[in-house]
């Protein structure tokens, strides 16, 4: 762990208050500069486009992994390793490869825009590459699977005697849901949706293989810095942002879902 | 006496069948529940009880056949629409809950207003002496208090049928007893119908005004606790309703309407038959309760000879088996009895074993060969 995780982390901490050095990276001289350079309007605006794909790409791994996730769980138990196993089969491919092998899917002169000529239901080709919806679309195939996992996971946990006990005592579906299902399976969708947005906002390939120059990720930021404008003070200041961002993130979830439990015990109370 | 003095059926199951996959649980079957009866549906497990249980309580749908509950069609209405409540064996409680949450959920699924809500879930939390566990949650209570929290659930929305999936099977004995007693005084208070499932045929016999012995899907007898111990249909509801002694006799010699005459063991005695006429040289079962034997010294003129070969301290009785010496084994259980000299027999002393005249039940022997 020391090794691993709390060493490194402090050597980005340590840099990012560093100065930048065109011969050796860094020049041993403390600044804050590389904080303030966070504020310029520019790098706001490509974060908060980040945010934005992240925020779309979460919520709509979360529409289509949830449903999936609970048909999942309640297939015939002979049918389920097979299912299972068609979830977990892309992560047998790099997933980079499988972006690349998207971008051949959609461009200009790809299969589905042939696909759609020749149906006749298009005249021209579409224009689906270097596009913000291909970036989500392209998170969305390579992040699914880390929806599903946790989801799958706590469905398989539900107890099926809760949900016949709630319909007992006069639920209807709806209510079963909102009342029973969604609060016990809550746990697997937080950890689900930072599974997904956590790399979403990272994954800087997607977006550079994809998105073209407008869509860019915080990912592609501190890589820009990192391997191409080798500023690495800039670059580390910039990662720690994001890492300060996520825990922010995680904290006001927690509180958050404390917050709703005790206003159900005042409830109880009143 | 609830029963006799209200016999409308609340529950009639007509025809009603049920299979899973190849498997079939029930075969067609017709079952009355009276209002405001403590009904229990005994047998072994697989025995199809459980299912009864959930086709009622709309868990299930039957393959063929119509439930009726006061008279209206439920066969095809959902579980939520049903005026019935279940306690489950898992209790099943909402562990994101707390207790005063699990009780109102029933009564917020209905809409019904907070005030209310609060008068009627205090209600069944006092009737469950839970008042002070109100804001606890299901995993801070021991497994005695999440069966009265599962209980208060059940009954807050006045259920026409309160349905009990063996309520009490994780429970330790001494709680079980006390949960036996304190869910007859609610059933008593509250006037609803209970069907409670048990394969412990002690607690069908203490706890319900009719008892339904089932096995593999089909009812075996239907009748009081009295008249299932003291006069079972067949060998296999006497055998499941507690210890039974069989021994095989013939039909000798009719006297009159009751009385025969009947082999047994080489002897020839006097048999008092309650329900049923046999035929001369019938081969008969005679069914023995081990309280109803008695044992005699081996000077008597009674009772058939043999040996003791075990006997068991029970705290309230004392019982012996004895092999007799035509080698068949019987059960005997006495209660101590200081005035009675000749209680006190050694593992080993030669005795013989008799019972009281009139108590012992006969049964034709269906098994083809007499053994």
């Amino acid at each position: 762990m020391v090794l691993f995780v709390l060493l490194p982390n402090l050597l980005v901490i340590a840099t990012s208050f560093l100065s930048r050095d065109d011969v050796h990276f860094i020049r041993w001289q403390v600044t804050l500069r590389n904080y303030l350079r966070l504020l310029d309007p520019d790098y706001a605006a490509v974060f908060m486009h980040s945010f934005y794909m992240g925020l779309v790409t979460t919520i709509l791994c979360l529409v289509i992994g949830y449903p999936f996730s609970y048909l999942l769980s309640r297939m015939k138990p002979g049918l389920k390793p097979y299912l299972f196993f068609l979830v977990i089969v892309p992560f047998w491919t790099n997933s980079l490869v499988r972006t690349y092998a998207m971008k051949l899917l959609i461009s200009t002169n790809g299969l589905v825009n042939q696909a759609l000529l020749g149906l006749g239901w298009i005249d021209e080709p579409l224009r689906m590459l270097y596009t913000e919806g291909a970036v989500i679309a392209g998170l969305i195939y390579i992040l699914l699977p880390f929806m599903i996992l946790p989801l799958y996971a706590i469905f398989e946990q539900l107890r099926g005697d809760l949900l016949e006990a709630s319909s007992d005592l006069g639920a209807n579906t709806r209510q079963t849901f909102l009342r029973v299902v969604l609060p016990l399976t809550m746990p697997g969708i937080i950890a689900g949706c930072l599974l997904v947005f956590l790399p979403a906002v990272g994954m800087f390939y997607v977006a550079d293989v994809l998105g073209g120059a407008k869509n860019l990720l915080i990912g592609n930021v501190i890589k820009n810095q990192f391997l191409d404008a080798r500023d690495w003070p800039f670059g580390a200041a910039v990662s720690l942002f994001l890492t300060l961002a996520m825990g922010l993130l995680l904290y006001a979830y927690y509180a958050s879902v404390k917050l709703i439990r005790r206003s159900d015990t005042h409830a109880a109370l009143a | 006496m609830s029963m006799s003095q209200d016999r409308k059926k609340i529950i009639e199951f007509n025809g009603i069948s049920k299979s899973f996959g190849n498997k079939q649980v029930l075969p067609p079957l017709d079952l009355d529940i009276y209002n405001g009866e403590f009904l229990t549906l005994l047998g072994p497990s697989g025995c199809g009880k459980t299912t009864i249980l959930r086709l009622i309580g709309g868990f299930e749908k039957p393959d063929t056949g119509r439930i009726l509950l006061e008279g209206n069609d439920v066969t095809r209405l959902p579980p939520n629409e049903r005026p019935v409540n279940t306690v489950f064996q898992s209790y099943a409680l909402f562990p994101h809950m707390t207790v005063f949450e699990n009780v109102a959920y029933g009564l917020r699924a209905e809409r019904v207003a907070t005030d209310d809500v609060n008068r009627r879930v205090s209600r069944a939390l006092e009737m469950v002496q839970l008042v002070e566990f109100a804001t606890r949650m299901p995993d801070q209570l021991s497994g005695g208090q999440q069966q009265r929290v599962a209980i208060a659930r059940a009954v807050v929305k006045g259920p026409r049928v309160l349905l009990l999936d063996e309520p009490l099977s994780a429970l330790d004995f001494k709680l079980r007893k006390q949960m036996q007693i304190e869910l007859k005084r609610m059933q008593r208070e509250l006037g609803i119908t209970f069907v409670f499932v048990t394969h412990d045929q002690e607690e069908a016999l203490s706890m319900s005004d009719r008892v339904v012995v089932m096995r593999e899907g089909r009812i075996e007898q239907i009748g009081s606790p009295r008249d299932i111990y003291e006069a079972p249909v067949n060998i296999f509801v006497a055998r499941f309703v507690g210890e039974i002694n069989v021994l095989d006799a013939s039909v000798r010699q009719l006297l009159d309407d009751r009385k025969l005459i009947a082999d047994v063991e080489g002897k020839s005695l006097e048999l008092i038959s309650h329900k049923g006429r046999f035929a001369e040289n019938q081969a008969i079962h005679i069914l023995l309760r081990p309280e109803d034997m008695r044992l005699l010294p081996e000077s008597s003129e009674q009772g058939f000879p043999g040996q003791i070969i075990e006997r068991n301290y029970k705290g309230m009785t004392l019982e012996s088996l004895i092999r007799l010496d035509t080698g068949r084994e019987l059960l005997a259980s006495e209660f101590f009895d200081e005035e009675s000299p000749d209680f006190d027999y050694r593992l080993g002393e030669r005795v013989r074993v008799s019972w009281v005249p009139g108590w012992e039940t006969l049964l034709p022997n269906e098994t083809p060969n007499p053994v």
